[in-house]
């Protein structure tokens, strides 16, 4: 784990997260400060992408941290120590939104409409020319696209396509069922993709119809 | 629209992720191989995956982090583990939302035994004991009150018929003749 921010899994660095989560519920606190280090930056990113503020950021990757000390000695390690991190984290982003009021409910039992609706013919805007060099204007469009989910869509995507949770690490961390991950993410990426189809408009259109 | 684009679109998905089954992975990718369009899709998807990474890692990357670790533990320090009370309400609250429906069960069973013990082991009502003015009830059959004096030093005085009440004082006993 490296503070490149990228999903670089768990373990490539010695000593690996379960010794360190050991010598932390001992007492260790240079133990506690390296898992903090490790983990600091994917959980700021987690937290900026769905809460959109650097600042509310900060203070909920603080705010994790200081709740992941807390509760260390109850902490089993039936699931992962980053999927745990991961779920305190997602739970404080999700309060904050609904704080805010800006929580629109999932819909789970969307209908195959939606499925349907992704039977068009793709946009190939991301894939096309521009995706090699993925500019400001484009950065920004997925910024917007991405505000426009709902929290439990965002926060799904967000894990799944910047963290690279699997979908067993996924149910845990968000609390729901294997086959909940995969309705949930499904629509996600198709209400993204809709809503960079949106904002890409006819440039989108252009490469799709060229291609076909 | 093929049926087979149908199956696969909801595949595609899982697919990028590896979480498909490999007998699913090798259909689809033989479907993707002669279908332009979920081949597409599937692109798409990777690319659109591919970009969010990017630009969430990106805009977080520029964030300065380096006084986070410090912060965290300068505030474990002051942060003590919660008070048994609060672990207490902590875990009540958590036993509630985890069984309320059994919880609630429990306290009405437990209400209705409580009630039936009452009722099956209280002892029976009795009158209380006799006092000063039920003296009055050991007067013989008929007997009325014919004097009462309130003067006598020694206390009131009854006179029924052949009998006679002092009524001293609250602390000495009534005296019958």
């Amino acid at each position: 784990m490296t503070e490149s921010g990228k999903p670089a899994r768990r373990g490539a660095d010695p000593p690996d997260d379960r010794s360190l989560v050991r010598a932390a519920q001992g007492g260790d606190a240079q133990a506690f400060r390296a898992l903090v280090e490790r983990y600091q930056r994917r959980v700021y990113q987690l937290a900026l992408g769905m809460l959109k503020d650097a600042d509310e950021a900060m203070d909920i990757t603080q705010e994790t941290f200081v709740r992941v000390h807390r509760y260390l000695p109850s902490f089993k390690g039936d699931s992962s120590f980053f999927t745990w991190t991961y779920r305190i984290a997602t739970n404080l982003c999700l309060d904050a939104a609904r704080k805010r009021g800006r929580t629109e409910r999932v819909e789970l039992d969307e209908s195959d409409a939606e499925i349907e609706a992704q039977m068009d013919p793709p946009s190939a805007a991301l894939a096309g020319p521009h995706r090699a060099a993925l500019n400001a204007e484009l950065k920004s469009k997925i910024d917007e696209a991405l505000d426009t989910l709902s929290e439990n869509h965002r926060a799904i995507l967000l894990l799944r396509e910047v963290e690279g949770l699997s979908y067993e690490e996924l149910a845990q961390t968000l609390g729901i069922r294997k086959g909940t991950v995969m309705s949930r993410l499904f629509h996600a990426r198709l209400k993204m993709q809709r809503k960079l189809r949106e904002y890409l408009g006819d440039e989108a259109k252009d490469e799709s119809e060229g291609e076909e | 629209m093929k049926r087979r684009c149908e199956e696969s679109v909801p595949l595609l998905g899982p697919w990028i992720d590896g979480e498909l089954a490999a007998e699913d992975v090798a259909w689809l990718a033989e479907h993707a191989g002669c279908c332009e369009a979920c081949s597409a899709r599937k692109a798409l998807l990777e690319a659109q995956r591919d970009a969010v990474r990017e630009a969430v890692v990106a805009r977080a990357a520029s964030a300065d982090l380096s006084g986070l670790a410090d912060a965290v533990m300068a505030r474990v320090r002051e942060d003590r583990a919660p008070a048994p009370v609060v672990r207490l309400r902590v875990w009540g609250t958590e036993t509630w939302r985890a069984h309320r429906t059994r919880i609630s069960a429990a306290a009405g069973l437990a209400m209705a035994a409580s009630l039936a013990a009452v009722a099956l082991f209280s002892p029976p009502r009795t009158d209380p004991p006799a006092t000063g003015p039920l003296l009055a009830d050991a007067r013989p059959p008929n007997a009325t009150v014919e004097v009462i004096d309130f003067e006598s030093p020694q206390g009131a005085v009854f006179q029924a018929g052949q009998t006679t009440v002092i009524w001293v004082d609250d602390g000495a006993p009534a005296v019958l003749r």
